[in-house]
């Protein structure tokens, strides 16, 4: 149980595709800055290619040679973008108008590509569907927070939503969405440090406390056979 | 290599693989595609749907062709009788900022003759650098319908008009109110049969002059012309006073109301100082080179002077003869 | 005059970095000095204008005929990878100076959405035909490969900016969070902030 919490964990924080390897960065930046709601959208995409390509390709991961792997995960892919699109265009026009050329871009997405080189390819179709989701689910995350900053600032609404009567343009350009982005890091990275420091010292904390406690009951130990 | 030894070395093995790898995929984007496609055409209905509120609608094209599409700075480029509803629906299109902003409006009618009111106005597509529009909230494009009143001409997007409503998109704004007042004139003169007229037919140069409340007035050799112009991005309509002599150059070149934003407002004074004594050929080649002889940094404003200023000139000789003619 | 408008509307107006956001991968992975961010920019300008001018004709006179357009994802991206790997074995064979300057970034152009970007752009050609206004016909090749071509110069530019910037931010403090990547991205916005001036351009 403990290895797939690890790798939900990894996906969405630890991991995390946006912040953490900075990856898929040109439709991050076209969307984050068009609108909250694009940003969704493209996350969600996103996380349906990467999880059924993400099983396909543990699926098929004997049966693939290793020299043609590439080309084999290229045309998997870019059929599930194809399917995306189509059902998209059909089903939800709305959304297909607003990701516009990104949508095809996710053929060229290293996320999408690299989760399956990296990970699909060595792990079993259920822990590869695991990794798909978790990863899908950060970049989402992501796109969406950062979707929804840049929203508010660029135009005073969220989702589509008046919230205040005031917009600075800059913030629905894509100098704005870098400054986003950039500063996002920055906060994700820290925070995380923090984290893992607080963790570090927590985990010294609860050795030497433990260590302090066997001494003690060593200790205690000896002052009973002692007293004995 | 014998052809058994083939069929089983691993090149063998990677072709079949990423054969059929594409295959399978050919094959299932085939069938997909039988289900998912979006034709043309209803691709198109799905646009009329949005204007009708998801109703499905007969919707005939009207023919065009031969008549003057261009109406109060917006060129109609498509217009469709809905049966059921019997209006029409419009696509015209308007400058904005950078490029040509496409509107769909719904005209109502009365009668069948008369224009009733105004139903929806969509953006249809912007050209590229129109990336403000989106700041136009649906509010502003309910208030057509809502504001409609017979000869009504909707100036969202002036600033110096009362009704000015600030969006920070003001030029995409003023394109989609040209859009909309040509629309509404444009199915005015259709629906009861009439040609719409251009004023300024005959004449040369008269790209944003405004042909109906431009006037001139002849005295001997010398013309005195008050042209309003069209409002061109930043630039709002200009008023000039331009005088022309019997040398066929400007006398006089007067800026009766500055369109120009503020900060380029002092400058275009001095490019109409510039202007006094300039012949057509002159001014042509201002023109071609717009911006590159009196460069005042106010590119629109400019080109409304220059063509002001072309228009005045150019047009010398027809307004001389016609009114020797006339006396 | 169409050929100037095309040229600062490829360059400048809407350049595929600052304006368009495609290709940021490289512009962010691949500017740490002048040198490689100009191989960089030199090699996606040759992929883009040859990847133009293959796909093209193949969706014009193979795909739409056939009615097969749905599939141009697949076949743009094989056309793609295979004319970067020929390139590549060329290239390695004719000038081993060259391989080592440009040939080298090749490799990761495959998946450098500027490419499949650009050939997008195309196979709906109206969107070409609102740059270049009265191409028509079997001038739309043409107008084609050279807002390919362009494209790929404005690219190149906007890289080797970059590539100046960050070497100077090299010589700064920068505090521990923000190095690396935020303070690049913080420098990218400030290259596309004067991008924004060229958006007043007009002819």
């Amino acid at each position: 149980m403990n290895k797939y919490k690890k790798i939900t964990l990894d996906g969405i924080i630890f991991s995390n595709p946006t912040f953490m390897l900075v990856l898929g960065t040109c439709p991050t930046l076209a969307m984050i800055k068009s609108s909250a709601t694009s940003a969704a959208g493209m996350g969600l995409c996103v996380l349906v290619v990467l999880t059924l390509s993400n099983m396909i390709i543990s699926a098929l991961r004997k049966v693939i040679p290793n020299q043609v792997r590439i080309p084999c995960y290229i045309v998997i892919i870019a059929t599930l973008v194809t399917l995306v699109q189509m059902v998209l265009e059909k089903f939800v026009p709305s959304l297909y108008d607003s990701l516009g050329t990104f949508l095809a871009l996710i053929v060229v997405n290293c996320i999408v590509l690299g989760r399956a080189e990296a990970f699909a390819n060595k792990h079993t179709v259920v822990e590869s569907a695991l990794d798909g989701i978790a990863n899908g689910l950060g970049f989402t995350l992501a796109l969406t927070v950062m979707g929804i900053v840049c929203e508010f600032l660029g135009s005073g609404s969220i989702f589509g939503l008046k919230i205040m009567n005031f917009k600075i343009a800059m913030f629905s350009s894509p100098a704005g969405a870098f400054i986003v982005y950039g500063l996002s890091i920055a906060l994700f990275t820290y925070i995380i440090d923090v984290f893992q420091r607080s963790r570090r010292v927590k985990a010294n904390k609860i050795a030497r406390e433990n260590l302090l406690d066997s001494r003690a009951a060593a200790n205690n130990g000896d002052t009973t056979e002692v007293n004995a | 290599m014998t052809v058994k030894q083939f069929f089983k070395s691993t090149a063998f093995k990677c072709i079949a693989v990423l054969l059929s790898v594409l295959l399978v995929s050919g094959i299932l984007l085939a069938i997909a595609w039988g289900f998912l496609e979006v034709t043309d055409e209803e691709r198109f209905n799905r646009k009329i749907g949005v204007m009708y509120d998801g109703e499905t609608v007969t919707s005939v094209e009207q023919d065009l062709s031969g008549k003057n599409v261009s109406v109060s700075g917006a060129t109609v480029q498509k217009l469709w009788y809905i049966e059921e509803k019997q209006d029409y629906l419009v696509q015209a299109a308007s400058r904005g900022n950078g490029g040509d902003v496409i509107c769909w409006i719904t005209i109502e009618m009365q009668d069948g003759q008369t224009v009733g009111g105004i139903g929806k106005v969509i953006v249809y597509a912007v050209a590229d650098a129109a990336e403000y529009i989106g700041n136009i909230g649906a509010d502003i494009y309910q208030k057509f319908s809502e504001d409609y009143t017979d000869g009504k001409i909707f100036t969202y997007g002036d600033k110096a008009s009362s009704e000015f409503i600030s969006t920070g998109a003001t030029f995409s704004l003023t394109a989609v109110c040209n859009c909309v007042n040509g629309a509404v004139e444009f199915v005015k003169a259709y629906a009861s049969g009439a040609e719409i007229t251009d004023p300024l037919e005959d004449y040369e140069y008269t790209s944003f002059i405004d042909g109906k409340k431009t006037n001139w007035t002849v005295s001997g050799e010398e013309i005195t012309y008050t042209i309003i112009t069209e409002a061109n991005g930043q630039a709002t309509p200009f008023t000039l006073t331009i005088k022309v002599d019997g040398t066929k150059k400007i006398t006089e070149y007067s800026i009766a109301v500055n369109g120009s934003t503020e900060s380029y407002g002092n400058q275009m004074a001095q490019a109409a100082k510039d202007l006094t004594g300039k012949s057509l050929a002159d001014v042509q080649g201002y023109l071609s080179n717009a911006g590159g002889v009196l460069n005042t940094g106010a590119t629109r404003s400019n080109e409304l002077c220059y063509n002001a200023a072309a228009f005045a000139l150019a047009n010398y000789d027809t307004i001389i003869n016609a009114a020797k003619e006339g006396n | 005059m169409n050929f100037v408008l095309l040229v600062l509307s490829a360059v400048l107006t809407n350049n595929f970095i600052t304006v368009k956001t495609y290709g940021i991968c490289p512009f962010l992975g691949v500017s740490k000095n002048t040198k490689s961010a100009l191989g960089m920019g030199v090699a996606v300008t040759v992929v883009m204008f040859l990847a133009t001018l293959v796909t093209y004709p193949i969706y014009k006179f193979i795909m739409t005929p056939l009615h097969i357009t749905f599939l141009w994802i697949i076949f743009f991206i094989f056309i793609i990878a295979a004319l970067v790997q020929m390139l590549e074995a060329i290239i390695r064979k004719i000038s081993p100076s060259l391989y080592n300057t440009m040939g080298v970034y090749l490799p990761l152009i495959t998946t450098n959405c500027a490419v499949l970007g650009v050939t997008q752009l195309f196979n709906g050609v109206e969107n070409l035909s609102d740059i270049v206004k009265g191409a028509t016909g079997a001038m739309n090749l043409g107008w084609s490969i050279l807002y390919a071509l362009f494209a790929g110069i404005g690219f190149t530019l906007v890289m080797v900016i970059m590539s100046g910037l960050r070497e100077k931010l090299n010589c700064c403090k920068v505090s521990k969070s923000l190095s690396g990547f935020p303070v690049s991205m913080i420098a990218a916005a400030f290259i596309c902030m004067a991008f924004t001036i060229f958006a007043q351009i007009k002819i």
